[in-house]
């Protein structure tokens, strides 16, 4: 079941947003405004990718979202450690050193994701160009066994 | 049986024992090449070794007969496939030397009785002699007895002079007289007696023909003793000896007991009032007509067809049968038909003949024979053709007789011949063969000790197949055999082929049926002969014999599809070849089994190619699939480091 729904969700082309999610936006700006701006303002990376690669799929965001979250810990933690404490959550916006580590943790992703692909796709490459040659050679040899005559044009 | 040659290849040593020398040339010994031979295992012994060429066909049985009036034949030893007959020196000159004048007691205790006794063994070993003549009997120094040369060591009746021969065969070539019966000995032995008892041969310096045509005039014994003073004893049992009926002579046991001034009875012919002529020739009997009519048929058919023969038999000879007989004959006349395999005219003269003269020889497409001589007359021809067309004419004759004994076997053909016919048809039908085939291996057959007739090897003497299979090993290099030859006509001639077939039916084994050897090459069908022979006869390697066949065999390795184990299999026949066991060479190229096994895994190859090309062909499908994978899987591996990161990162924050 799972399966079917994650592969329904992937083949949406915008995210699924469904009513609960606003239910939990609602909460949590109600909430927990300072952190929500924080998490909005650092989720905005993706919010571009999305707009700039239109063949960013789910699985890419999703590797841009697992780097980007990774440089979203340290802003959270000192807003949860502030307890949402507006000004916090602005200094931790207006901060050039967290933004900058947020939008190269995003560009990071995206290198990391294309230049894996391209690695991928060398390494099949190579292998089946290998593979080619071992069949060409086989294929020499074989002829060679069975369809060359000694010294005359073939018999077959 | 080692056999070597001595290094100065003027002796032989045959089975390491008998030491042939032979440049110490001896004179010929019953009709064959004699030299001086030595018994090196025991000093002082001294033999006469006989080189026969085509010695007669019943020699085995021959070869154990022993009597105290004859030469026994010591030993038989073949080298290099070359038949030797060792036999002790003759006591004497023989009578050809000189006959000297021998009394009328000299020659019944020293020529009629042990020749008498002779034959009359012979005569119950159911053998004939047919070799009295005086070049064969020898007398010891200062004896008055005579021994004779031999036996078998040449063909029947072939070196006697016609002078000593009965009518019956003397009419015939020599090759022609077949074995003949004691009676044809007992008329020899009168000849003989009649020139030891007169001191000269009788009609001395006639030619052939002369002699016949006055034997036909008078009659043998009138002819023979005619103006010579013959002993009034012996008057009557030369008589008797010398008739042209074999009925009137006597018996050899009737000569053993001879005693002197014996009185034999003849019956008496009786001449015609009035002659016949023909082809300007007077005939006064029915067996001097038959004789005519083998030398005019043109003129006998002619009479023939006039009936003036059988009106002639009638009113001069009182013979109303055969009157009658000839009639029933002669209307059978087909006029000119154009039948090239039996023309009747022929036919019709052959069997006027027979029933002129029933003792007489078949006489048919103008040749005397005796059906059974037909073998030894081929090869005969084969070897030295009287006439340039002999060897195919009585290639024919015996080709129709043995196919179609029913043709002769009409109602008065006389005994003798109708079991020669039939004994010729059943060998043919045993052999099995047909055409020119059959008719070449006919000789062979007939008679084992047939030396191989070949052009090539006929000098050999070669009788033993296995001594043919050397002597080719020897002889198959590029100049005696060239390439184009070898690749049209094979390793053997026909005569060859004739020969180690009848050997190899001899021993109970067919190498190759005909339809086998049709599909074949005539080199390849030949190897395949000498394989088996050489599996059979000789287990000598015919290493020269393989090393020819080689380049050839390696034409036909092209059937296996296999590069390897065409190049396995080429290894192979050259140690085959090597070893010189034709067996193994063959069957390294003839190896059903094998090239069935080649041909599927070349069919395997073939499949397997055409799955790999299209493995190929595919490649680009394949390469965009594997894209999509690739950045499936360059994803996951980002997804992967992501998460690590993220965890790296609350690791920092938190924990540390």
């Amino acid at each position: 079941m799972a399966s079917v729904r994650q592969a329904e969700q992937g083949s949406l082309r915008a995210p699924g947003f469904r009513w609960w999610h606003g239910i939990i936006i609602g909460l949590l700006l109600s909430y927990v405004p300072g952190s929500l701006l924080v998490a909005g303002v650092l989720l905005l990376p993706l919010v571009a990718l999305r707009l700039v690669d239109p063949n960013a799929d789910g699985q890419r965001i999703m590797i841009v979202l697992f780097y980007v979250g990774a440089a979203m810990v340290h802003p959270l933690h000192e807003a949860w450690a502030a307890n949402g404490d507006w000004e916090t959550c602005i200094t931790q916006i207006t901060q050039p050193v967290t933004l900058a580590l947020d939008w190269l943790a995003a560009g990071a992703a995206w290198l990391v994701a294309e230049a894996s692909a391209i690695g991928g796709r060398l390494w099949n490459t190579e292998v089946a160009r290998r593979e080619r040659k071992s069949i060409e050679k086989r294929i020499a040899y074989l002829q060679g066994e069975w369809m060359t005559a000694d010294e005359d044009p073939p018999a077959s | 049986m080692a056999d070597t040659q001595a290094d100065n290849s003027q002796e032989l040593l045959i089975a390491e024992r008998y030491l042939i020398s032979l440049d110490r040339k001896q004179p010929d010994l019953g009709g064959c090449a004699t030299y001086g031979a030595q018994d090196t295992t025991a000093t002082g012994t001294s033999y006469l070794g006989l080189a026969p060429f085509a010695p007669s066909a019943r020699l085995s049985e021959i070869m154990f007969f022993r009597h105290e009036s004859v030469i026994p034949i010591h030993t038989h030893e073949y080298a290099q496939g070359a038949l030797w007959l060792l036999c002790p020196h003759p006591p004497g000159p023989s009578l050809a030397e000189f006959l000297g004048l021998w009394t009328e007691s000299q020659l019944i205790d020293g020529v009629i009785r042990p020749l008498a006794s002779l034959l009359q063994h012979l005569e119950a070993a159911k053998l004939t002699c047919r070799s009295i003549r005086p070049d064969n009997l020898f007398v010891g120094q200062g004896l008055h007895k005579v021994v004779l040369g031999p036996l078998g060591v040449s063909a029947p009746a072939e070196k006697q002079p016609v002078l000593f021969e009965p009518l019956s065969s003397a009419v015939c070539r020599p090759s022609a007289r077949g074995e003949g019966t004691i009676d044809d000995d007992i008329f020899s032995l009168g000849v003989i007696i009649l020139a030891l008892a007169i001191g000269k041969l009788p009609l001395e310096g006639l030619s052939d023909a002369d002699i016949l045509k006055r034997r036909f005039e008078v009659g043998t014994p009138a002819a023979y003793m005619e103006g010579h003073s013959v002993p009034v004893g012996l008057r009557s049992v030369l008589t008797a000896m010398l008739s042209d009926d074999p009925v009137s002579r006597p018996s050899p046991r009737d000569l053993v007991t001879i005693a002197p001034s014996k009185v034999f009875t003849v019956r008496p012919v009786v001449p015609a009032r009035v002659p016949l002529v023909i082809g300007g020739n007077t005939v006064y009997t029915p067996q001097a007509l038959a004789w005519y009519a083998g030398r005019h048929p043109a003129e006998f058919s002619g009479l023939l067809q006039r009936k003036v023969i059988s009106n002639w038999l009638h009113r001069e000879l009182e013979l109303s049968v055969m009157a009658s007989l000839i009639e029933q004959a002669s209307a059978s006349f087909l006029p000119a038909a154009g039948n090239k395999a039996v023309d009747p005219a022929t036919m019709v003269i052959t069997h006027a003949i027979s029933v002129l003269d029933p003792g007489a020889p078949m006489f048919w497409g103008g040749l005397w024979f005796w059906p059974e001589a037909l073998p030894q007359m081929l090869a005969q021809a084969t070897v030295q053709p009287v006439i340039p067309d002999d060897e195919r004419m009585v290639r024919n004759i015996l080709s129709f007789m043995s196919g179609n004994p029913d043709a002769f076997m009409w109602a008065h053909l006389p005994q003798r011949q109708g079991q020669q016919i039939t004994t010729l048809s059943v060998a043919a039908r045993r052999m099995g063969g047909k055409g020119g085939e059959l008719v070449r291996r006919f000789p062979y057959d007939m008679n084992s000790f047939l030396p191989c007739l070949s052009k090539r090897c006929l000098d050999e003497r070669i009788s033993l197949p296995e001594g043919l299979l050397q002597w080719l090993n020897r002889h198959v290099g590029v100049e005696d055999l060239p390439d184009d030859i070898l690749g049209r006509s094979g390793f053997l001639d026909d005569q060859m082929r004739s020969f180690l077939e009848a050997n190899c039916a001899r021993q109970g084994i067919i190498p190759l049926s005909q339809s086998q050897k049709a599909g074949l090459p005539p080199w390849l069908a030949d190897l395949t002969l000498l394989a088996a022979v050489q599996r059979k006869f000789d287990r000598t390697p015919l290493s020269f014999l393989a090393q020819r066949a080689l380049p050839l065999l390696e034409m036909e390795l092209r059937q296996w599809r296999s590069k390897t184990s065409r190049a396995r299999r080429r290894v192979r026949l050259g140690k085959a070849a090597e070893d010189g066991n034709l067996g193994t060479f063959l069957a390294t190229v003839n190896d059903p089994t094998g090239l069935r096994l080649d041909q599927r895994q070349a069919q395997d190859a073939e499949a397997e190619i055409s799955n790999l090309m299209r493995v190929l062909d595919e490649a680009p499908e394949r390469k965009a699939a594997a894209d999509r994978e690739a950045r499936n899987s360059g994803e996951f591996f980002s997804l992967l480091t992501g998460i690590a990161v993220a965890m790296a990162s609350i690791w920092l924050e938190f924990c540390r």
